[in-house]
C-alpha cells in the first residue's frame, strides 16, 4: 500500500471518535423537531382554525410520542443507525421521548417541560471537511422496541417509566398521543392514543408472547439533510379526516363528558380515521408507507 | 457466578436456615410469588400502611382502601366506583380475596400478570382516573419521605435498599400485603376439614346442586377458590380463561355495552366479545353488587339470570335476550330450580363468607 494512502486513517482519531473500519466513523448528531399547526406554531392554550374534515376550531391537549430504530440515510441510500444518547430523563434505553406540550392551556394531563430534538451518535463516513459526506433522508419508527415495551414500568429507566405515557391497563406504553378540546360551546374531548394491541401473555414466563398488532410506523422522510432541516409534526394531520365540529356517533359520555377517543382496539371507524394520516393500518398495525404527519422544513 | 454463590456461602453462614414467614394459613395452598418480590412479614406490614394510606391518590382523598373495604371482602358495595376525582369506572371492584392464586388480573385482562403490574392502572390511570397520581410519582415519594413511619418501614422491608423509598419498593410492599389477604376459614373449609357441624343441612344440599351437571356452577367456579383462572405451588397457570354468561345482547349478535366488552377489548376477535375472568365465590354474600359492571344486585338475581341461560332486558340501551348471545359459554344452558333448592344454594353461597378475615385486625387499617 502507498504509504500516503493510509495517512487519512491514521489521522481520523484525531478529529473524530470512534473507530475507522470502512472509513466511517462516530460522530454526534443532533435531530430537530418543531409541531406545528398546518402552518403555525403549535401551541398548548392556543385556538386553531380550519381543523378536521369540516373545518372546525379546537385547541391542543397533547402531543407527545416515542421514536427508536433512527437512522440516518446518505445519498447512496445507505441507512446509518442513531445511537439515541442517553440524558436519564427524555432519551434512554434506546428511546427517545418528544414532547411538545408545555402543561400549558388544555395540556393539563402533560408534563411542563418539552423535548423536541434527539441528540445521538451516527456511525458513516465523516460529514464535515474535505470530502464530506452529507446525509439526505431520515428514517424512525414510532413507538417503543416489543422487548422493553412490556417491562415493568417501575423498573425501566427514563423516559420508559413516564406514568403519563404508560397504558398500565394493556401493560405496555402509549407509543403515540394526540389529544386536543373541539366543539365550540359544547366542548368535547378527541385523541388518538396508539399502542401495540391484541398481546397474549405467559404467566408462567411473567412475559408477554406477542403482539397481533404492533402499531409502530415507519416514518420516511426524503430530502432531510440533518444540519439544515428540521422535522415537521402536523397535529392538525392527525385529525384530517375526521369531522370535528360535532361529537360523531362513535363518542362515549361518561359522567357528563363527551371523549371521542381510539385507544388503538376501536372503535373500528374512528381508529381507521386517526391511523390513516400516521401511515398506519388499523386492520392489522402494519405501515402504509402514506403518513401525513411528518414533513421535512 | 463466583460472587453470588460466595454471597449465598455468606447469607447461610450468618443465619444458618432462612427466616420462614408463614403467610398461608392451613388448608389453602401456597401462591407462586415472583421471584423478584418474596414475601416477609416487613413488606407485607409496609404494604398495609400504604394500602391504607390517601396519600397514594393525586389530591389525596383516596387510598386503595377507599374502594376496597375489608368487611365487603374488599369491595366498595356499589355498581361501579368513584374515583378521586369524580370519574366512574366502568367496572365493579373486585374482591381483594385469593388473589394471590389469581393467574390474571381485572375483569377481562389478559397481559395483567401480577399484581406489581396491575396497581399501576389503579395509581396511575387516566381513563378514567382512579387514584390519579399520573405523573406525580416523584411528588408521592416526597410525601412518604415526609410521613415519620415509612422511615423504619421501608428499611425493615428493603434492608438492602441504600435508599427504599422508591416506586418500585411501593409496588412491591402493596402487592405482597395484597398477596397476604388469604380467605380459608369460612364454614365450608371447616367443615371440608372434618367439621360435620360446621355446614346447615340446607348449605350441604346447595353444595350438591352448585357441584351438580344440572346447574353447572362448578365448571367454570371450579376447586378451592371457586374459579377456573388459578395458579400456586404444584399448579402452573393455565392463561386465557374468560366466559361470556349471557349477561347482554344488545344487538342480536352478541353485542355488549361499548367500553365493556371484556376480552373483545384486547383482542378485537369477535368472539371474545363479552367474555369476562371468573372471580372467586369466597365472601360471594357480602360483595353486592355482582358481575363484571355490578348490574345485578342480589345472589337471587344472579340464580334467576343463569336459570335463564342468559338475562333478558326488556327495554332501554341495552335490550336484549342474553340467552342467545352466540358468544355464550356451553355451561350456560339455564336450570329449573324450586324455591327450597335456590334456599339452599344461597345457604351453600354464604357458607363460603369467612368472618374471621373480615375482621382480621392485621389486615385492618394501622394509621
Amino acid at each position: 500500500m502507498h504509504p500516503l494512502r493510509i495517512l487519512p486513517l491514521l489521522l481520523l482519531p484525531a478529529f473524530a471518535c470512534g473507530d475507522e473500519e470502512g472509513g466511517f466513523v462516530e460522530e454526534p448528531v443532533k435531530i430537530s423537531f418543531e409541531a406545528r399547526v398546518a402552518g403555525e406554531p403549535f401551541k398548548c392554550g392556543q385556538d386553531f382554525t380550519g381543523l378536521g374534515s369540516d373545518g372546525a376550531t379546537g385547541t391542543p391537549q397533547d402531543l407527545r410520542f416515542y421514536v427508536h430504530d433512527v437512522r440516518l440515510i446518505t445519498e447512496d441510500g445507505a441507512e446509518h443507525p442513531v445511537d439515541i444518547e442517553d440524558d436519564g430523563d427524555y432519551q434512554g434505553g434506546g428511546v427517545a421521548l418528544l414532547d411538545f406540550e408545555d402543561g400549558s392551556g388544555n395540556c393539563i394531563n402533560g408534563t411542563n417541560s418539552i423535548h423536541t430534538t434527539i441528540t445521538g451518535i451516527v456511525r458513516a463516513a465523516p460529514r464535515h471537511g474535505a470530502g464530506a459526506n452529507h446525509f439526505s433522508g431520515l428514517r424512525f419508527r414510532i413507538g417503543v422496541p416489543e422487548d422493553v415495551n412490556h417491562d415493568d414500568l417501575t423498573a425501566l429507566p427514563s423516559p420508559l417509566n413516564d406514568t403519563t405515557m404508560s397504558w398500565s391497563w394493556n401493560y405496555g406504553h402509549i407509543f403515540f398521543a394526540a389529544w386536543g378540546v373541539f366543539g365550540g360551546d359544547a366542548p368535547y374531548t378527541a385523541g388518538l392514543h396508539v399502542g401495540s394491541i391484541g398481546c397474549e401473555g405467559d404467566a408462567m414466563a411473567g412475559q408477554i408472547v406477542s403482539c397481533a398488532n404492533s402499531n409502530r410506523p415507519e416514518i420516511a422522510l426524503e430530502g432531510f439533510d440533518v444540519d439544515a432541516n428540521k422535522v415537521i409534526v402536523d397535529w392538525g394531520a392527525v385529525w384530517a379526516q375526521l369531522p370535528l365540529a360535532a361529537p360523531s356517533a362513535d363518542c362515549e359520555e361518561m359522567d357528563g363528558e363527551t371523549t371521542c377517543a381510539c385507544h388503538s382496539f376501536g372503535p373500528d371507524a374512528l381508529c381507521t380515521t386517526l391511523f390513516t394520516p400516521l401511515g398506519l393500518d388499523w386492520k392489522d398495525g402494519k405501515d402504509t408507507s402514506n403518513q401525513s404527519v411528518f414533513r421535512v422544513q | 457466578m463466583p460472587s453470588r454463590l460466595l454471597r449465598a456461602v455468606i447469607l447461610l453462614a450468618a443465619c444458618g436456615e432462612p427466616e420462614a414467614f408463614d403467610w398461608v394459613p392451613e388448608g389453602l395452598p401456597v401462591p407462586l410469588v415472583p421471584e423478584e418480590n418474596p414475601m416477609t412479614a416487613a413488606k407485607v406490614e409496609l404494604g398495609r400502611h400504604l394500602f391504607y394510606d390517601t396519600r397514594l391518590s393525586g389530591n389525596q382523598t383516596q387510598a386503595c382502601a377507599t374502594c376496597h373495604l375489608q368487611e365487603l371482602a374488599f369491595t366498595d358495595g356499589d355498581a361501579v366506583s368513584e374515583g378521586s376525582t369524580g370519574q366512574h369506572t366502568r367496572r365493579n371492584a373486585m374482591a381483594l380475596v385469593n388473589i394471590a392464586y389469581t393467574t390474571t388480573y381485572t375483569w377481562a385482562n389478559p397481559v395483567l400478570l401480577t399484581l406489581e403490574q396491575q396497581m399501576l392502572t389503579p395509581l396511575f390511570g387516566d381513563d378514567p382516573v382512579e387514584l390519579g397520581l399520573r405523573g406525580m410519582e416523584d411528588e408521592l415519594i416526597e410525601r412518604l419521605r415526609a410521613e415519620p413511619r415509612y422511615a423504619g418501614l421501608f428499611a425493615d422491608a428493603f434492608p438492602d435498599d441504600g435508599d427504599p423509598l422508591t416506586l418500585t419498593n411501593v409496588t412491591h410492599a402493596l402487592a405482597s400485603f395484597e398477596r397476604s389477604l388469604l380467605s380459608g376459614d369460612s364454614p365450608y373449609d371447616r367443615y371440608t376439614r372434618g367439621d360435620p357441624d360446621a355446614l346447615s343441612e340446607s348449605a350441604r344440599r346447595g353444595a350438591a346442586l352448585f357441584s351438580s351437571e344440572r346447574l353447572e356452577c362448578f365448571h367454570c367456579h371450579a376447586g378451592f377458590n371457586f374459579q377456573d383462572s388459578v395458579a400456586y405451588a404444584g399448579k402452573p397457570p393455565r392463561n386465557g380463561i374468560f366466559h361470556n354468561t349471557g349477561l347482554y345482547n344488545i344487538d342480536g349478535k352478541g353485542g355488549y355495552p361499548a367500553g365493556n366488552t371484556g376480552l373483545h377489548e384486547f383482542t378485537g376477535v369477535a368472539a371474545d366479545m363479552g367474555r369476562f375472568r371468573v372471580p372467586t365465590l369466597r365472601n360471594i354474600a357480602v360483595t353486592a353488587p355482582y358481575m363484571h359492571d355490578g348490574s345485578i344486585a342480589t345472589l337471587s338475581e344472579v340464580l334467576d339470570h343463569y336459570a335463564a341461560g342468559g338475562r333478558t332486558i326488556a327495554a332501554g340501551p341495552y335490550a336484549g335476550v342474553g340467552r342467545d348471545n352466540p358468544y355464550k359459554s356451553g355451561f350456560i344452558r339455564g336450570f329449573e330450580l324450586t324455591a327450597d333448592e335456590r334456599a339452599d344454594v344461597i345457604a351453600f353461597l354464604e357458607s363460603l363468607t369467612d368472618e374471621a378475615f373480615l375482621t382480621d385486625p392485621a389486615l385492618a387499617d394501622p394509621w
